[in-house]
C-alpha cells in the first residue's frame, strides 16, 4: 500500500514538472539558420488538425525534402494541443487557430515567426490581423486555411432573397432552422451578428447576457445545433433543416447531395476562423519548419487547399486552381469576414453556452 | 571441471503442499491482476488525480477541491444530472419493459429459431452506432419513414416534429442502443430456471402475472442486476445520442463531460465530473446489488 502511495505520488509530481514545462521559449523569434530555398534534412515534427497533413498537402512536400523524416500527429482543438505539450509532447511545427490558441500562447508555447523568411508573406490574407500577433506585435502564425461563415438556404423551399444572419431568426423559419454548435463561438457570435451587435468576438458580459436570453426564448426557431459539415447536408438531405449558417464549401457539399442551395456573405459580414501554422518553443528543426510554412503558403500548396474546398490565403493561388473552385476559394471572401477570435470574457461565453443548451 | 549430474525425476505420487495450493491461485491470477493494474488502475489513479488539480492558461497548476465543490453546488450542473437521470431512468425502464419478454422468448418459446435469434441480437449491437442514430434520424425525422406512413394513413396532416430532436428521441435511441446487454444476463439467469416451475405455479392456481412476479422475477434478478451494472451507467456519460438526435434539449452529462475536455480543454473539471460519476455508479451498483439478493432470497 505503502508503494503504491508512493508510486502515485512520484506520478503526481512527475505530472506537475511536466505541467510546467515550456514556460521559457516564449517571445522568442525563430531564425532560420540555413539556407531556405534548399531540401530540408532531419526531422520535422508536425502537430496539427487532419486535415493539413493529408496526402494531398504532405507527399508534395515529401517530394520536394526527400531526405526529411516527417513525423506527424494530429489533435482535436488547440486546448487538446496545449495539453500535451504541456505534458512533454515535442513537435517544431503546431497548428493554431486565432479563437484558440490562447493557452498556446500564454503559456509560451510558440516561438515568434520571422516575415521575412516566409517567401508568400506580401500576398497572404490576414497579414495585417492583429490576431495572428502578440502584444507586442510580433508574428505568432501564418494563416494558411479559413471559413467565413455565411447563410445557407434552400432555395426550393425559399422563394424570398436572404442576406443577413437575422434570417436565421426569422418566425417564418421556425422550427427549420440549424446553427453550428459543436463549441461556443459560432452560434453565439452570429446570434449576436443578428441582434445587431456589430463586433461580437468584443461583446462585454452585458451583451452576452442579452444574447443568452434571446437565444434561450427563441430556442424553438432552431431544429438543432449542427455538429460537422456532413450532419449539416443529411440534415438538407432529410428536409429537416430549410435554412442555416455554414461556409460555401458546405453549401457546395449539400448542392452535391442533390439539395438546391445558395450561400450568401451577409450584410452584417461574415466570421471566419483562421488557422495557420506556428513554430512550437521546443521546436530543433527550424529550417524545416519554415520550408513546410513556406509550402503550405505558397500559391501551389494553397491551390492545393482551394482544390480541397478552403478559402485560400494566398491571393496568387488563384490562376492555380479550376475555375469551378474559385466560387469557394477565392480570398476575397476574407476581405470583409470578421476574424474568429478568443474573446476576453471566453469562460463567460463557454458558460452562456452550456446555459442555452441546458433545459426545455 | 565436475562430472555432470543427470537430474532425478522423482515421482513420489504426493499431494501438492499447502502453501503451493494457497499460492496457485495467485500464480493465476498475477498476470490479469497485471494487466487490470496497468489498463485500469494507473489510468483510473490519473484521473483522481486531475480532479484534485486547478490549472490555469499560464500553466500554473496545484491542488484543489474546488473542481468538486464547484460541481456539486452549481445549479447548472444539478439541472443537467436531473435531466439526465431523467433519460437514463426511462431508457433502462424502456430496454427492461422490452428486453425481459424478449429473453422470455430467447429462453422458453422461441424453439429452433433460439440461436439464430440469439445470434441476430448479437449482430444488432455490432452495428456501427453513429450508422444506428443516423438510421433512427431516418425513422423519426420530419420526412421520415413513421411521419410518411402516418400521412399515407391519413391519420395526420403535418408530419410530427416532435419525434425527433428533444428528449423523447434520445431515451428512444438510448432504449435501443444497449438492448443486446440488457437481454443477454437475463436470457441466461432464465435459461437456468426449470421452466417446470411455471407448470407447477399455474397448477397452483397462479395466473401468467402472479407467476412472472412470485417465481420468475425473483429468480431472475442477478441477470437484471447484470443489465443494470452493463446498462444503466452507461447510459449516464453517452454523449453520442444526445448530441445527434436531442436538438437544443438533450444535453446530458455526458456532453458536459466531453465539451470540456474536448473543447474547453478543463481536463481537471472533466475528470471530477467523471469521478463523481464513477462514485454515484458505484453507489448505484452496491444498492442494485443488495436488491437482486434480496429479490433472489440470497442472505
Amino acid at each position: 500500500m505503502k508503494r503504491l502511495a508512493t508510486a502515485l505520488t512520484a506520478l503526481a509530481v512527475a505530472l506537475t514538472l511536466a505541467a510546467c514545462g515550456g514556460d521559457d521559449e516564449g517571445d522568442v523569434v525563430a531564425k532560420p539558420t540555413g539556407d531556405l530555398s534548399q531540401p530540408a534534412t532531419g526531422t520535422l515534427k508536425v502537430f496539427a488538425w487532419q486535415d493539413s497533413l493529408v496526402p494531398a498537402l504532405m507527399d508534395p512536400f515529401k517530394k520536394q525534402n526527400p531526405d526529411l523524416d516527417i513525423q506527424t500527429a494530429t489533435f482535436d482543438s488547440n486546448a487538446e494541443a496545449a495539453a500535451k505539450i504541456s505534458n512533454g509532447f515535442k513537435t517544431d511545427v503546431v497548428e493554431i487557430c486565432m479563437d484558440e490558441a490562447k493557452p498556446l500562447i500564454t503559456r509560451g508555447m510558440l516561438k515568434r515567426i520571422d516575415p521575412d523568411a516566409i517567401t508568400s508573406w506580401d500576398d497572404m490574407a490576414f497579414k495585417d490581423e492583429d490576431g495572428i500577433r502578440d502584444e507586442n506585435g510580433k508574428l505568432l502564425m501564418v494563416p494558411l486555411s479559413a471559413g467565413p461563415h455565411g447563410v445557407i438556404y434552400n432555395t426550393e423551399k425559399i422563394d424570398r432573397p436572404i442576406d443577413s444572419f437575422k434570417d436565421l431568426w426569422d418566425p417564418e423559419f421556425k422550427g427549420q432552422v440549424a446553427i453550428e454548435g459543436d463549441y461556443q463561438l459560432p452560434p453565439i457570435a452570429v446570434t449576436a451578428l443578428a441582434m445587431g451587435i456589430k463586433d461580437p468576438m468584443q461583446m462585454d458580459s452585458d451583451q452576452l447576457q442579452e444574447v443568452k436570453d434571446y437565444m434561450i426564448d427563441h430556442r424553438d426557431q432552431l431544429r438543432t445545433y449542427w455538429q460537422s459539415e456532413p450532419e449539416l447536408t443529411s440534415l438538407y438531405k432529410s428536409g429537416e433543416v430549410i435554412i442555416s449558417d455554414g461556409n460555401s464549401a458546405a453549401a457546395k457539399a449539400i448542392r452535391e447531395a442533390g439539395v438546391p442551395v445558395k450561400w450568401v456573405a451577409p450584410k452584417e459580414g461574415t466570421i471566419s476562423w483562421v488557422c495557420g501554422f506556428a513554430i512550437s518553443a521546443d521546436a530543433e528543426n527550424i529550417d524545416a519548419a519554415y520550408r513546410l510554412i513556406n509550402f503550405q503558403a505558397s500559391p501551389e500548396g494553397q491551390a492545393i487547399r482551394g482544390k480541397q474546398g478552403y478559402v485560400m490565403t494566398n491571393y496568387k493561388a488563384m490562376p492555380l486552381i479550376p475555375k469551378a473552385d474559385r466560387e469557394i476559394a477565392n480570398p476575397k471572401f476574407l476581405e470583409t469576414t470578421i476574424p474568429e477570435v478568443w474573446s476576453p470574457i471566453n469562460d463567460e461565453w463557454v458558460r452562456a453556452f452550456e446555459e442555452i443548451k441546458t433545459g426545455d | 571441471m565436475g562430472i555432470p549430474t543427470t537430474p532425478q525425476i522423482t515421482v513420489t505420487g504426493e499431494r501438492p503442499s499447502r502453501l503451493s495450493r494457497l499460492l496457485k491461485p495467485f500464480a493465476f491470477m498475477s498476470l490479469p491482476t497485471a494487466v487490470l493494474a496497468v489498463l485500469f488502475l494507473i489510468p483510473m489513479g490519473i484521473l483522481v488525480y486531475f480532479s484534485f488539480q486547478y490549472g490555469d492558461l499560464t500553466g500554473q497548476s496545484g491542488f484543489t477541491l474546488s473542481n468538486f465543490t464547484d460541481t456539486l453546488t452549481d445549479p447548472l450542473y444539478r439541472e443537467i444530472a436531473l435531466a439526465t437521470f431523467e433519460i437514463a431512468t426511462i431508457a433502462m425502464v424502456a430496454q427492461l419493459i422490452v428486453g425481459i419478454p424478449l429473453a422470455y422468448v430467447l429462453a422458453y418459446k422461441a424453439g429452433r429459431f433460439e440461436l439464430p435469434l440469439l445470434l441476430a441480437l448479437v449482430l444488432a449491437d455490432e452495428l456501427n452506432p453513429m450508422v444506428r442514430i443516423y438510421a433512427w434520424r431516418m425513422l423519426l425525422g420530419r420526412e421520415g419513414l413513421i411521419n410518411d406512413a402516418l400521412t399515407s394513413l391519413g391519420l395526420i396532416n403535418a408530419p410530427i416534429d416532435a419525434l425527433l430532436f428533444n428528449k423523447f428521441s434520445v431515451i428512444v435511441v438510448l432504449s435501443t442502443s444497449y438492448l443486446t446487454y440488457t437481454v443477454i444476463p437475463i436470457y441466461a439467469s432464465m435459461k437456468a430456471v426449470d421452466s417446470g416451475l411455471f407448470e407447477a405455479a399455474k397448477d397452483m392456481g397462479a395466473g401468467w402475472f402472479t407467476t412472472f412476479r412470485r417465481v420468475l422475477l425473483p429468480l431472475i434478478a442477478p441477470g437484471i442486476f447484470i443489465a443494470l451494472l452493463l446498462v444503466y451507467v452507461p447510459l449516464f456519460t453517452d454523449f453520442a445520442a444526445p448530441s445527434l438526435v436531442g436538438g437544443t434539449s438533450g444535453i446530458m452529462l455526458g456532453n458536459v463531460v466531453a465539451d470540456m475536455v474536448l473543447q474547453n480543454g478543463n481536463l481537471n473539471m472533466g475528470a471530477a465530473m467523471s469521478f463523481l460519476m464513477l462514485l454515484a455508479a458505484a453507489l448505484f451498483s452496491l444498492l442494485a446489488y443488495q436488491l437482486s439478493r434480496v429479490k433472489g432470497g440470497a442472505k
